[in-house]
């Protein structure tokens, strides 16, 4: 199969020649969710088949598995053959805190970070413990459980490294998320259930929902660390020095980034090789 | 003549026991002990927890200060029965116990080890199976003054509060004495003999703490009246070295004497004979489980029954028996939440 990816690979972008050296050197597989359009990948492959696409044209050294989506079994499996010949990255969902919170909730509520307490609290919100919070985004499919459950698979398997990526922090400006509302298909779908507009529906303030980013970095920081596997979280330089998403990064939805963002990681990602 | 002769049939153990029993007539009161519109409040022990369904269903408005933000419906449950009382108090099972809570509300009372932090997680010790706990200091800080307050709140708004006495049996702090519902380490944090020990109130203590707390709710609320019953559950298991039987004899026996004493002492506070109707020697053999301890769905409804009778209610009040409430949790602390989701009360950890 793996093979049979080269070959898709080899039929597309890269070619064969290059294919022929690329395969006798390190060679990093980007494999995920969403996020992965941040290194300027479409979201899914037309027919639903895998096929490994170059990140970074020119230098082939990192290859994105890509595929149906929603990612189904055999896309995992696909990866998890991968990894024993190739370093692995994976980005594993990540936008649990925009699809739950990013309409605000009645009443408005807001949490302790626990990494950093320091952050003040919303007045007139509720309290809601983290654990509460955490509890709600390990609900989400796909779950943290099912990323355990493929550590597990692959870390105990021959691999070249695992390495779970951070995913990218949202915007500051509210204006701007509430303009670009209209383009992700769930919040099409929640704005007609609820029977509003992009204009009317309240939005949670952004430094909570970057407090709930916080949580979700650090969840994947810990499944990835019970199973050995190493967390490299989004750098510094694709944030503002309040941690949201720079504005250099932002794509046209809510909640993903561009592929400027994909050109400041990819470094990071190639001193993993 | 003597005294005897005028005595109503109600005072004959032959007439009103050995035959012609009515248990809705056992309790004496000269008027109805609730009447409807009233805002009930109610804590105590297990048993307490699982009168709390009658309640809400009665007719009556059951005081909730505290409940679970709305957009977090669809979490599992809290442990231990957390979310079922007036404010997230769980089951307290001593007089001690409510008292101090009382004192915490309005900052008479401060534990000094108010925390235990295990494995990043920040355990309140009068809380300690709480699924959702504190990861920072700052954060129990705040969860705790929220919870304090929901707890006055509740004190403040209620007609009536009703309390079921459960044990005499305590753990408490040596610093100052706090109670804690549960033994440490049973449920969470670790047991320090240098810093814990077991007390056993005497019928004294009892009434002294409950003579203590309705003057602190009458500082709060001066018009609530209070009910006070006796759970009829026998003790899970004794730290002293008696045997269970004798230790849960000398327990209720105690909690009996105190609930009458603060009775007779205090205006507007009454006893409501839960204890006698269910383990009377005329009680019914279908009241208790096999285990000899496990209240049935059968007493529950009959002690209800009785006590709505003494109240001033409309429907009879039907309650479907659910099971004990069950969770799963994704939490870090994946084994102590898998633990206490499967327990009903703190008490049944000491049997762990």
């Amino acid at each position: 199969m793996i093979h049979d990816l080269y070959e898709r690979a080899w039929r597309g972008a890269l070619g064969a020649q290059k294919i022929f050296m690329r395969r006798t050197a390190e060679v990093g597989v980007i494999a995920g969710h969403s996020h992965l359009v941040a290194f300027g990948v479409p979201l899914r492959t037309e027919d639903g088949h895998l096929t490994l696409t170059s990140v970074n044209p020119g230098k082939d050294d990192f290859l994105c598995l890509n595929g149906p989506f929603p990612r189904d079994e055999n896309y995992w499996l696909e990866a998890e053959k991968l990894a024993a010949a190739h370093p692995l990255f994976i980005y594993w969902h990540g936008n649990q805190h925009m699809a739950a919170h990013l309409f605000a909730s009645d009443p408005p509520l807001d949490f302790v970070l626990s990494d950093d307490p320091s952050f003040p609290i919303a007045n007139d919100s509720v309290l809601i413990p983290e654990e509460m919070l955490r509890e709600e985004f390990a609900q989400f499919v796909p779950s943290f459980d099912q990323l355990d459950a493929l550590l597990k698979r692959v870390m105990g398997a021959t691999h070249r490294g695992i390495f779970v990526c951070g995913t990218p922090p949202p915007k500051e400006d509210t204006a701007a998320m509430r303009a670009s509302l209209g383009r992700e298909a769930h919040f099409v779908e929640r704005l007609a259930a609820l029977r509003t507009s992009p204009d009317a529906i309240p939005l949670t303030p952004p430094l909570i929902l970057y407090k709930m980013w916080r949580v979700i970095q650090n969840m994947l920081r810990d499944v990835a660390q019970k199973n050995g596997a190493q967390f490299l979280p989004i750098p510094p330089e694709a944030q503002t020095p309040d941690g949201f998403l720079r504005k250099e990064c932002w794509s046209s939805d809510v909640t993903h980034a561009n592929s400027n963002l994909g050109r400041l990681i990819l470094p990071r990602l190639r001193k993993c090789l | 003549m003597h005294p005897y002769k005028s005595l109503p049939e109600r005072q004959f153990w032959s007439k009103a026991v050995s035959t012609n029993f009515d248990p809705a007539d056992v309790g004496t009161f000269r008027r109805p002990l609730i009447r409807p519109g009233e805002k009930v409040m109610s804590a105590g022990s297990c048993f307490a927890s699982r009168l709390v369904p009658y309640l809400e269903k009665s007719g009556f408005e059951y005081v909730k200060t505290s409940s679970r933000h709305p957009h977090f419906l669809n979490i599992g449950a809290e442990n231990l029965g957390y979310e079922t009382f007036s404010a997230p108090y769980g089951n307290i099972y001593t007089a001690r116990h409510l008292l101090q809570l009382a004192q915490r509300c309005v900052g008479k009372f401060s534990p000094q080890e108010d925390r235990w932090h295990c494995d990043g997680a920040v355990i309140d010790p009068f809380r300690p199976g709480l699924r959702f706990f504190a990861r920072s200091d700052r954060e129990f800080d705040l969860l705790t003054k929220s919870y304090l307050g929901a707890v006055l709140a509740a004190l403040q708004a209620c007609d009536v509060f009703i309390f079921t006495l459960g044990l005499t049996e305590a753990w408490r702090s040596k610093l100052d004495g706090a109670v804690y519902p549960a033994c440490p380490g049973t449920v969470a944090g670790t047991f320090d003999a240098a810093r814990h020990e077991l007390v056993n109130l005497s019928a004294a203590d009892v009434a002294n703490d409950l003579n203590s707390f309705v003057d602190e709710l009458r500082e709060v609320n001066p018009k609530a009246r209070v009910i006070l019953t006796v759970s009829p559950v026998p003790m899970i298991a004794t730290a002293t070295h008696n045997h269970v039987l004798a230790a849960t004899s000398y327990t209720k026996s105690v909690l009996r004497v105190a609930a009458e004493q603060a009775a007779c002492q205090n205006e507007e506070v009454f006893y409501f004979p839960f204890y006698e109707i269910v383990t009377g020697p005329q009680a019914p053999k279908n009241l208790f489980e096999q285990d000899f301890r496990s209240i049935s769905p059968e007493a529950l409804e009959m002690v209800m029954s009785i006590f709505f009778a003494s109240c001033e209610v409309g429907e009879p009040v039907r309650v479907e028996a659910s099971p004990v409430s069950e969770g799963l949790s994704t939490s870090g602390l994946v084994d102590l939440s898998s633990r206490l989701s499967a327990l009903e009360c703190e008490e049944a950890a000491q049997d762990q």
